[in-house]
């Protein structure tokens, strides 16, 4: 059974409970931060902190929006760090989280290039540096129990549960409040789908959810690295054919200067 | 230098004794490369926050640009070999050792930067170990480590040379094609892997320099700047041991073998970019499309242009200036793929901040700088000690 979850903004009241659990849960430090003139704090990931409301004030369709997204690794289905990385650091697990193991990286951070949601977060103070993110609490749901910040949402605006049911229960939310939810569920298709599923009162790019299109992010460089066989193939081949035909030409050069000079 | 080689009754001969000038040119080269290993060794006793300005929005930075220029330039290995012993063009052999030192010593300080470079310099092996074949960064790692071994290969006869071991010297010989060989096709997959990598961050590049061809892009760049190098060392190596005669018909043959490396280069860029209709942000007359003219200017324009004039060929000058120009072209081409088209993560603390910003480090650039600089040192003694360039040069003394 895939896990996956389910974020209503609609229902999200910005309590911010949850950052607190993912915090407390996971032991990460606090982070020394100032006013920015808004309610966001902190304002981004970093490697203390893995989940965050960020609150967006938007004016849609001639009403303002006060809408709060929490955000989180999106446990992608085809995800972009496990591509990149050389050192299979990060892996999709068949039950849904995206795990890390730490033992085999190498910090050469490159699945922050290839993750479009800017997820991973690198250790910038420390001697030897790794990277992390949001882990889905998987200490926590070996045992039988939700992620923190899942069970302490007082609004049930994260809900856990198999993903094509999570799909259909949000569909059926557009249904009975068709007015109160902008029709489209976020990461039912996008980067190939992701574990993480949001729905919201307004559209996803005024929210600043990046439009990454409906393919696996790296889908055109691993048709290309699939294709590295076929180009050592090619490599050789054409090489070896090359050092035979000028190897040839010269030859037969050489041959008909000495019959020429035979005469 | 001369008397560690005598007290040491190493058989190499000395080839350059230099002039007051170029003693005080060699010392403050090799201080600046001990400045580099000092602040390398401190780097790896704190990390990269106090010793970087890399951030999570800028996790990769002037280090990377360069290595990538590095891998570029030091093309010239395979390029040489492949010139040489595939095509059998035996005219430019006289060059092939001078490409393979630059090569070998290319790739050397492309893997220490890589090494400082890393989060746990301490697992540089884990690409070994922990497989994951859709990764271009670990296919670039293994060719990069084959490679390493094919270049230390190339070099080994002239080392041996330089020690009078003829039978040693015999033997490598023996199995030189299939090295060469197995080394132009190691080239060919990391250097295209390198545009790869990119080719991985679809969401996160400018569409000026996101495009499918990136691999076959960054390939026919390695070759355009591997013949650069070429002409650089060939002409500058040439200068420092006091070579009156410098094989002009040579650099030439390599000038015009540039112009249509180049022409391909182009033809293909724009071409992908006018197909696909991603040509409109290329007169934006923003950073982006500024910094896009300025590397077609200088990795295309330039070479295929002034290359073309016979007159500019026959100039050792004017070889020796567009070689420069399409160097810096490429160097601009690698830290534009890595910095200028790069879209900053939204979510990061310095974008919602507003304070996304990369200015490298003082230490960045003395590491990469000493780095460098010890590369350059190395290679005048190698050539100084051993028989890189030919034989003429000893009659001329």
């Amino acid at each position: 059974m895939s896990r996956a979850v389910l974020v209503d903004l609609v229902r999200c009241m910005g309590c911010r409970a949850c950052q607190v659990a993912c915090k407390s849960w996971n032991d990460k430090k606090a982070e020394l931060t100032q006013c920015l003139g808004c309610y966001d704090n902190p304002p981004g990931f970093s490697y203390n902190t893995w989940s965050l409301i960020q609150f967006n004030e938007v004016e849609y369709q001639g009403q303002l929006h006060w809408v709060f997204t929490k955000r989180q690794c999106m446990h992608c289905e085809h995800p972009g760090c496990a591509s990149v990385c050389p050192v299979s650091a990060w892996e999709k697990t068949a039950e849904g989280p995206v795990i890390y193991h730490p033992h085999r990286c190498i910090g050469c951070r490159n699945c922050q290039y290839g993750c479009p949601f800017g997820v991973p977060s690198y250790n910038w103070d420390a001697v030897l540096g790794l990277v992390n993110k949001c882990t889905f609490c998987t200490d926590r749901t070996a045992e039988g129990y939700e992620p923190a910040c899942i069970k302490v949402c007082p609004t049930d605006a994260l809900e856990m549960g198999e993903r094509s049911q999570l799909i259909a229960e949000a569909y059926r939310r557009f249904d009975r409040f068709p007015d109160r939810y902008y029709h489209h569920i976020y990461g039912e298709k996008e980067a190939g789908g992701t574990t993480w599923l949001y729905i919201s009162p307004i559209p996803f790019d005024l929210l600043g959810f990046p439009d990454v299109g409906t393919a696996p992010v790296t889908e055109e460089a691993v048709t290309v690295m699939n294709g590295t066989p076929v180009t050592i193939v090619a490599a050789v081949a054409a090489l070896s054919g090359l050092y035979w035909l000028t190897k040839r030409k010269e030859q037969v050069a050489e041959h008909k200067s000495g019959s020429e000079e035979g005469k | 230098m001369t008397t560690i080689v005598r007290r040491l009754r190493l058989p190499f001969n000395d080839m350059h004794q230099p002039g007051l000038m170029g003693k005080i040119v060699l010392a403050l080269v090799a201080l600046v490369a001990l400045s580099g290993v000092v602040s390398a060794i401190y780097r790896l006793f704190v990390g990269l926050g106090p010793t970087t300005n890399l951030t999570d929005a800028y996790p990769w930075g002037l280090w990377i640009g360069f290595d990538f220029t590095l891998i570029a330039f030091a093309g010239v290995g395979f390029t040489m070999a492949a010139v040489v012993h595939v095509l059998h063009l035996e005219q430019y052999k006289p060059m092939a050792r001078a490409a393979v030192l630059t090569g070998f010593l290319g790739y050397v300080s492309v893997l220490v930067i890589l090494l400082l470079d890393l989060g746990r310099p301490d697992r540089f092996w884990g690409f070994l170990v922990y497989w994951n074949h859709h990764s271009p960064l670990f296919e670039i790692s293994w060719c990069i480590l084959l490679y390493t071994i094919v270049l230390t290969l190339e070099f080994a006869p002239l080392f041996f040379e330089g020690l009078q071991r003829p039978a040693i010297v015999k033997a490598i010989h023996k199995v030189t094609v299939p090295v060469v060989i197995a080394g132009v096709t190691l080239s060919t997959l990391h250097q295209s892997t390198l545009g790869t990598l990119y080719l991985a961050m679809p969401h996160k590049m400018h569409p000026l320099w996101w495009s499918w061809p990136l691999p076959i892009l960054f390939y026919i760049s390695s070759i355009g700047a591997g013949l650069a190098a070429m002409i650089l060392i060939w002409i500058l190596a040439s200068k420092v041991f006091g070579r009156k005669k410098i094989e002009m018909n040579l650099l030439q043959g390599l000038a015009k073998g540039s112009v249509w490396v180049w022409v391909v280069y182009a033809v293909l860029r724009l071409g992908d970019l006018l197909m696909t209709g991603t040509a409109r942000p290329m007169f934006a007359f923003d950073g982006p499309s500024v910094w896009f003219w300025i590397e077609m200017i200088l990795m295309a324009l330039v070479p295929i242009v002034l290359f073309s004039l016979q007159r500019v060929r026959e100039s050792q000058a004017g070889l020796f200036i567009v070689s420069l120009l399409v160097t810096l072209g490429v160097l601009a081409n690698r830290f534009n793929a890595t910095l200028t088209a790069q879209y900053v993560n939204r979510f990061t603390v310095e974008s919602v901040t507003e304070t996304a910003r990369y200015v490298p480090h003082l230490l960045e650039w003395v590491m990469q700088i000493g780095i460098l600089a010890a590369a350059v040192l190395v290679w005048y003694l190698a050539a100084r000690f051993l028989p890189v360039m030919p034989e003429a040069v000893k009659d001329e003394h």
